[in-house]
């Protein structure tokens, strides 16, 4: 289990999250979700531990993430943030083997074990059909697929992922969202991403926790969370709430109808008063 | 651009093309052992090559002219390669290259330094008898300057996630500096080895023996150790930093590591050549055209790569105007300052 407990995360004296305590149980898809500049990504990067609390701790099987050695932490979870940036002329196949390197040793040659799991996380995202084009050069869904095939050859029990649909069309995003609810269902992983999509967070998350100005002001399962009052005070949006049936799962669905401007519910990120 | 529209080259075509450059280097080997301004004939070179020759002419120019000359060629050229991949890599910066950063400027002015204060003091304070320069004290010299100058430089540009043309801007001021301290030293308190400081300065080849090669090669093997240790952590260097740390890199302490090793390898190779420009900066890029971004590839087609360059360009200095020498450093230079120019105007446009 991958547990904060009073977590508070912040830049020197600026304060992000705000004494957020969460546990995510292994197995789920989990959803962090909020308006622009909630602190939804820097709780990922905590969680990730990549980001040192500044107060509270993360603790992963009860034992503080950050007395995990580096290389032990990196076998449990896998990360991917925003805007990676890959060596230049790299292939594709040889950004997948990086995700190896958790499991290597010092002058240690690949072996079978790692041959075997950077083909499986090529296979898995289809990319094994690109494996020697040079990364640059792919689309952004390819790219994104393998980045993500990366983190998957690290063969980590838990997947954080920082907004994975952002820049692709509407089909590429469906993708991805698809190819993490498989590796969900089918091999059991844990999830936690963040996503703007509040209608794919509701369709593909067991679990969805919303944050407010650094806060978690809700937690639970979609049916429970997507509400249009929780909506408009996240957003300044109303909408309509439909229930949709997927394979015999139903989730809440919310059309926008339309944005309102109320200021006073963006204290994190104060704005100027528009004339008008 | 070569790279963006072909497909990475597999394992058996890098190796063919490992052989290539490897009968390419022997064949450069062999053409720089036949030419130079002594002129020999083929089975002169031959027979000075053999031991029992010892004594004659063409012994004496093969074992201490030629033969070091050019092994020693080859390994600086390695170090500069491997040096300017290294820098390339964990700088995130297609121009990194231990002249660009500053590393060499900071190398040879440590070296003239010392080589002056030991100058100073030998003659003032310890005998009136000239004692032999210690050389093997040299690139240890090299190796302080360099480090500071790193240090220098990239402290002045990380502030700003080191962005490229900072650094390179940085690299360039910082260095042209210590150039022109380097200058005024020699000039001011060189008295009698103002000539051979500014031959030593263009970096050049010109009579390096075996005991130049016997200083620099416990470097170059030390450097090598530390270079098959860090490949893996130099590959995951050259993503960002976010990727790197998740996937269980310490990046300040195998940043810091990468960075040292690129200064011991430029340093050293300073201390016997001088500041050879622009073999790191090309090397790399060369290497990556021919055989992809796989950093074991990449690596050891960089160190054919940089002893075929430093070669050819020796070669040419000593040739092309023989009897008189061209510094190999002028003829890299020549070569470099174009593909720097080039590549600056890619990254400009954004299309790196």
């Amino acid at each position: 289990m991958l547990s904060a407990d009073r977590l508070r995360l912040g830049y020197g004296n600026h304060v992000v999250v705000k004494d957020i305590s969460v546990s995510i149980e292994y197995g789920t898809m989990n959803c962090i979700i909020g308006p622009n500049g909630c602190g939804k990504s820097t709780l990922l990067r905590g969680l990730s531990g990549l980001l040192a609390p500044l107060q509270g701790a993360i603790t992963l099987d009860d034992k503080p993430l950050n007395a995990w050695p580096a290389r032990q932490r990196a076998q449990r979870l896998a990360v991917l943030l925003q805007n990676p940036i890959a060596p230049d002329g790299i292939s594709v196949e040889q950004l997948v083997q990086h995700g190896r390197y958790p499991h290597q040793g010092i002058f240690q040659r690949p072996r079978a074990e790692d041959h075997e799991a950077v083909e499986w996380a090529l296979a898995i995202t289809g990319m094994h059909r690109y494996r020697r084009r040079p990364f640059h050069a792919l689309s952004g869904g390819e790219r994104q697929r393998g980045w993500i095939a990366l983190a998957l050859a690290q063969q980590a029990d838990v997947l954080l992922v920082d907004e994975p649909t952002t820049f692709l069309d509407i089909g590429r995003q469906l993708e991805i969202m698809d190819l993490l609810r498989q590796l969900n269902r089918d091999h059991g992983t844990t999830v936690v991403m963040v996503l703007h999509d509040i209608n794919q967070a509701s369709r593909y998350a067991d679990r969805l926790l919303a944050m407010q100005s650094g806060a978690l002001i809700a937690d639970g399962a979609p049916v429970e969370v997507i509400h249009p009052e929780l909506l408009m005070q996240l957003f300044d949006l109303e909408t309509e709430r439909v229930m949709r049936d997927e394979d015999g799962r139903a989730y809440p669905y919310c059309m926008p109808v339309r944005a309102q401007r109320t200021p006073h519910h963006h204290a994190s990120t104060p704005r100027p008063v528009a004339p008008g | 651009m070569l790279a963006s529209s072909a497909l990475a080259p597999q394992p058996q075509q890098i190796r063919t093309v490992n052989a290539c450059l490897l009968l390419l280097l022997a064949g450069v080997i062999i053409v720089s052992l036949l030419m130079g301004s002594a002129s020999l004939s083929v089975s002169e070179v031959v027979q000075g090559l053999r031991a029992e020759q010892a004594g004659t002419v063409s012994h004496d120019v093969m074992w201490h002219l030629r033969l070091p000359r050019i092994l020693l060629a080859a390994i600086v050229g390695m170090h500069f390669a491997i040096a300017g991949l290294i820098l390339q890599s964990v700088i995130r910066n297609p121009l990194a290259d231990p002249g660009v950063i500053g590393v060499s400027s900071g190398a040879s002015l440590a070296v003239v330094a010392f080589l002056l204060l030991h100058d100073l003091l030998a003659n003032t304070l310890l005998s009136s008898e000239p004692t032999p320069t210690r050389l093997e004290w040299l690139p240890l010299a090299a190796l302080l300057g360099g480090l500071a100058t790193a240090a220098l430089v990239l402290g002045l540009s990380w502030g700003s996630g080191a962005s490229p043309t900072k650094l390179a801007l940085n690299g360039v001021a910082i260095g042209a500096i210590l150039h022109a301290a380097v200058m005024w030293v020699v000039v001011v308190w060189g008295a009698g080895r103002v000539e051979t400081s500014l031959i030593w300065l263009a970096g050049s080849l010109y009579g390096r023996d075996f005991s130049h090669l016997g200083v620099l090669l416990p470097w170059s093997i030390a450097g090598v150790i530390g270079l098959l240790m860090l490949l893996g952590p130099l590959s995951l260097l050259r993503f960002n930093d976010d990727i790197s740390r998740a996937l269980g890199l310490n990046l300040q302490l195998w940043r810091l590591c990468a960075i040292a090793l690129a200064v011991v390898f430029a340093a050293s190779a300073t201390a016997i050549t001088g500041p050879i420009g622009f073999v790191g900066l090309v090397t790399p890029h060369l290497a990556r055209l021919l055989t992809g971004s796989d950093i074991r590839y990449l690596t050891f087609t960089s160190l054919l790569c940089g002893a075929l360059l430093l070669l050819i360009a020796d070669l040419l200095g000593r040739t092309l105007l023989s009897p008189s020498e061209l510094p190999a450093g002028a003829l890299t230079t020549l070569v470099g300052i174009p593909v720097f120019l080039l590549l600056l105007y890619r990254q400009a446009r954004g299309t790196h």
